[in-house]
């Protein structure tokens, strides 16, 4: 009986808050649905046998981590704003005689009837939106995922676990919460005397040294593998650099205006200073969490598009051909290139760009204008990553042949074509020095054996002597002194026929020694797999962030919109107009609205070079392309933000209204 | 001429739906001269507060017509009413409706603010308001920072920092305790005394015996008016609780 009390009055609770607790409760479910399909689709038993189904697996797993971290951070804001929110009520509970354990109890049924709804939601979402999520992996993804039931045992006790964990944290919470504060107090709520926020200039100048370090950081570094290691550093650097630049930043600079009469003592800035001062006391975090998650959200959604949309630039980067195959002994690849051509004509496919070539590889750094071993660079310094290079070494007879253009080299001169960075003059091979010539376009671009994220480069010398001066400067391995012979061509014909074609090249491989085939058309496999789940993931995850900005845009603007009116209708009464009440709130809406938005933007045209420096690991070289996707997304995520802000400005204007 | 003229106030309020009227002003004329002091008092829903509001220029009554300085409320228009109010007339209210993110000097100022007046000249009007109402030494304080008595203080200095022709207060002691009142009102009697126009509701005889004149409004009429005369305070004091007893005693107008 007394049970049905508590469960009673939880649920009219919930009703009578629902202003708040419907986001709440939409918020936690559309978490529940995501790690729901995540986790479903993770599970599902055909997935790990397809072609690229593990990589696809592994992806997931990545983004069930994301949603978890997340889901925990943002279960605990607002619950956080929704008891702070409610202490007044609460307060009059213990008026009305009734013992902090009883409140305690009704909050624990207020968050498990939250828990109870959310995950019949969220899963039953999942469940009956379960096929699309199959259909649309195998579509866009190109992943052939079996199209099995939806329903999936473990992924449900899994969700219902974690969630269960969650919310269990969040009851302990609100207990201690309610625990530790007295009757008096709660009634009072949130109603004590505020106090005009003190500008913190040690923490101002901490946020504005730290958010410097993090963009420096991202601007300084030159290569992919630096970027890689240094951008988690970067990224923690900026989120503090952010939160401090809000939380002390904003204030020190409101109260430096504040400061200069001439400025603040005037119509336009008097009330709009004053009241931004108390504003960003009260939210400076909040917006804060705003700009980082509008920054996520842009990040996320811009390379994992990016990425997936360059898919096939960047495959044509790994493999330049159709088919490669490398041998170790000339007369290995002759026989090849007659039984290529056999092969094509019986599957009846025509084979085009076909080219034979001897060429030597080798990994070594140039530091200083002198090749070293690869193994003389400490890599204290990130920047050492960025001086490796992996070659293809040529004489220009052979360059002449293949690129069908003769360089007349001079004894001591190379031609040189990188993807460096760096571009010396002149190189220093051991005893001989060259001088260096750079050549911008390459007609036919040769396949290496192994394509990697270090500086590529092709380097014509000018005779058999230079190669190995160069090989033995890099103290390169026995098995790369020998010379590696290459055939590469493109192919073209249905589906059918190249099925044919490509399956006769793969039996006959087998018999081959000492080669490696590659097939461009099987990694376009893997690759689509790979960035088509990064893809499917950020747009989840992109969708998520933005979620979470919506849900704490609309909190503040409920918690702000009852103390302005109260402070608007003095100031009316005090003889400002109503339209000049209007222009102010607007001016301080606006001030609001564009901070994270501004300091966002900001962010990504920051971390701009880093993204494109780590898309280069992937093999996406293109950088007005990187750019352009990027800021599309932050253009998406600007409109979004913007069309959700008009709607919660609604609210809050009829709350400010008079 | 009278600095304040209100010519037989009618207003009626009507429910949305035009189902019922309620009579707050029936007809209420007086004038007030410059330099003078008035207490309008009256028993709860006598409609002195709607008055004070017609006499805010937030109201418009039914019928009548307030002038200030000959010119009437009407010809102001919409759209300079908050100009209007904020040049001619101060307020002081009840609960003090001070910002509570202004320090008490800008909460005085922020008139002079709106009026865009330079600062130099912000400067000039401040020093001797503060001194004169006592609030020396709380200009950087917080409202939250002072006490009831100060807050009235500072809307005081707020509302004459104007210098308006005519103050209006809306039951100024109804939050303080008697020793802050009696502060408070020989403060507004030191103001008058300087020359400025008063118009105050109150509900404490206590308060109304500074003025020079109190005004009686009963269901929405002006029931009499006394002048306090040479004869003391604490004479008027007793003269207008007589009045007061005189006026639960009388009839009701009828329900």
């Amino acid at each position: 009986m007394t049970k049905l009390i508590y469960f009673r009055l939880a649920l009219t609770n919930l009703w009578k808050n629902r202003q708040t607790y419907l986001p709440f409760l939409l918020a936690s479910t559309l978490l529940t649905f995501t790690q729901y399909s995540f986790l479903m689709i993770t599970f599902n038993p055909g997935l790990s046998k397809v072609h690229g189904g593990m990589q696809f697996q592994v992806i997931l797993t990545l983004g069930i981590v994301v949603v978890s971290l997340f889901s925990a951070i943002f279960l605990f804001y607002a619950n956080g704003f929704l008891i702070k929110r409610r202490k007044k009520e609460m307060g009059l509970y213990s008026i009305l005689g009734m013992e902090k354990k009883h409140i305690a109890r009704v909050l624990l049924h207020e968050l498990s009837l939250t828990w109870l709804f959310s995950m019949a939601l969220g899963i039953g979402l999942g469940i009956l939106l379960g096929r699309l999520m199959f259909l649309l992996i195998r579509l866009a993804i190109r992943i052939d995922v079996p199209l099995v039931g939806s329903v999936n045992l473990p992924a449900v006790w899994i969700t219902l676990g974690l969630f269960a964990v969650l919310f269990l944290l969040l009851i302990l919470c609100n207990t201690w919460q309610v625990r530790s504060v007295d009757p008096v107090e709660l009634l009072r709520g949130g109603r004590t005397g505020e106090r005009e926020p003190k500008a913190r200039w040690f923490l101002a100048i901490l946020g504005v040294l730290t958010m410097g370090a993090g963009y420096w950081l991202a601007q300084r570094v030159q290569n992919p593998m630096a970027a890689i290691a240094l951008f988690l550093v970067a990224v923690v650097l900026v989120i503090v650099g952010t939160y401090l630049m809000f939380l002390s930043g904003s204030i020190a600079l409101l109260k430096l205006l504040k400061r200069h009469k001439r400025y603040y003592y005037s119509s336009r800035h008097f009330v709009t200073v004053s009241g931004m001062l108390y504003r960003m006391k009260q939210n400076a975090a909040g917006l804060a969490s705003i700009a980082i998650l509008c920054t996520m959200a842009m990040i996320t959604i811009g390379t994992t598009v990016g990425l997936y949309n360059g898919s096939e630039k960047m495959l044509s980067e790994y493999y330049p051909s159709d088919l490669q195959v490398t041998f170790a002994d000339e007369a290995a690849l002759r026989d090849a290139q007659a039984l290529n051509a056999t092969f094509a004509r019986q599957a009846g496919v025509s084979v085009t760009d076909a080219h034979a070539f001897t060429g030597y590889e080798a990994a070594f750094a140039i530091d200083h204008e002198t090749v070293l071993p690869s193994s003389a660079l400490t890599y204290a310094s990130m920047n050492d990553y960025g001086k490796m290079h992996d070659a293809l070494l040529m004489t220009q007879d052979t360059w002449a042949a293949l690129e069908g253009e003769p360089l007349n080299l001079a004894p001591d001169e190379l031609a040189l074509w990188t993807t460096a960075a760096q571009r010396p003059t002149a190189l220093t091979v051991g005893s001989r020095r060259f001088s260096l010539r750079y050549l911008e376009s390459l007609p036919v671009v040769p396949c290496m054996s192994h394509g990697s994220a270090i500086t590529k480069s092709y380097i014509v010398v000018p005779d058999a002597a230079a190669i190995r001066s160069i090989l033995e400067a890099a103290q390169a391995t026995a098995d790369d002194q020998a010379p590696v012979y290459t055939l590469q061509c493109n192919v073209q014909g249905d589906r059918a026929t190249l099925e044919r074609y490509y399956a006769a090249i793969e039996t006959q491989a087998t018999d081959w020694k000492d080669h490696s085939l590659r097939i461009k058309g099987n990694l376009r496999e893997e690759w689509y797999a790979m960035h088509g789940g990064f893809l499917f993931i950020g747009i989840f995850l992109g969708f998520i962030f933005l979620m979470g900005t919506a849900l704490i845009l609309y909190f503040k603007q409920i918690s702000e919109g009852y103390q302005d009116h109260d402070r608007f209708i003095i100031l009316q009464k005090v003889g400002m107009s109503n339209d000049e009440v209007r222009a102010t709130v607007r001016r301080q809406i606006l001030l609001v609205f564009y901070l994270p938005l501004a300091v966002a933007v900001c962010h990504v045209a920051g971390s701009l070079h880093m993204m494109i420096l780590m898309l280069q690991l992937f093999g996406l070289m293109d950088v007005p392309y990187i750019a352009l996707n990027t800021f599309a997304a932050a253009l998406g995520v600007a409109i979004f933000y913007w069309l959700f802000y008009r709607q919660t400005a609604k609210t809050y204007y009829r709350m400010v209204k008079f | 001429m009278a600095l304040l003229e209100v010519q037989s106030l009618q207003k009626i309020y009507t429910t949305r739906f035009g189902a019922q009227k309620v009579q707050a002003l029936t007809n209420v004329t007086f004038t007030v001269e410059a330099g003078e002091f008035v207490a309008i008092m009256g028993e709860s829903g006598s409609g002195k507060t709607t008055l004070l509001n017609i006499l805010a220029a937030l109201y418009r009554p039914t019928t009548g017509q307030v002038l200030l300085e000959g010119r009437s409320f009407a010809d102001v228009k919409e759209s300079e009413k908050a100009a209007f109010r904020r040049d001619h007339l101060g307020f002081v209210f009840q609960d003090f409706n001070l910002l509570d993110t202004f320090s008490v000097r800008d909460n005085i100022l922020l008139p002079l603010v709106l009026q865009n007046k330079p600062l130099d000249e912000m400067e000039r009007r401040l020093t001797p308001l503060v001194t004169k109402l006592g609030l020396q030494g709380l200009e950087a304080k917080f409202p939250y920072e002072i006490s009831g008595g100060q807050k009235q203080r500072t809307a005081v200095a707020r509302a004459l920092i104007t210098e308006p022709r005519l103050l209006l207060a809306d039951e100024p002691t109804g939050a303080l305790d008697s020793k802050a009142s009696a502060k408070l009102m020989r403060m507004f009697e030191d103001v008058h005394r300087s020359g400025q126009t008063l118009l105050m509701v109150t509900h404490s005889a206590q308060a109304a015996s500074y003025a020079s004149r109190v005004l009686f409004i009963k269901d929405g009429e002006v029931y009499n008016q006394i002048y306090s005369g040479n004869a003391g305070r604490d004479a008027f004091y007793q003269r207008i609780i007589a009045t007061l007893t005189a006026l639960s005693d009388g009839g009701v107008a009828g329900d």
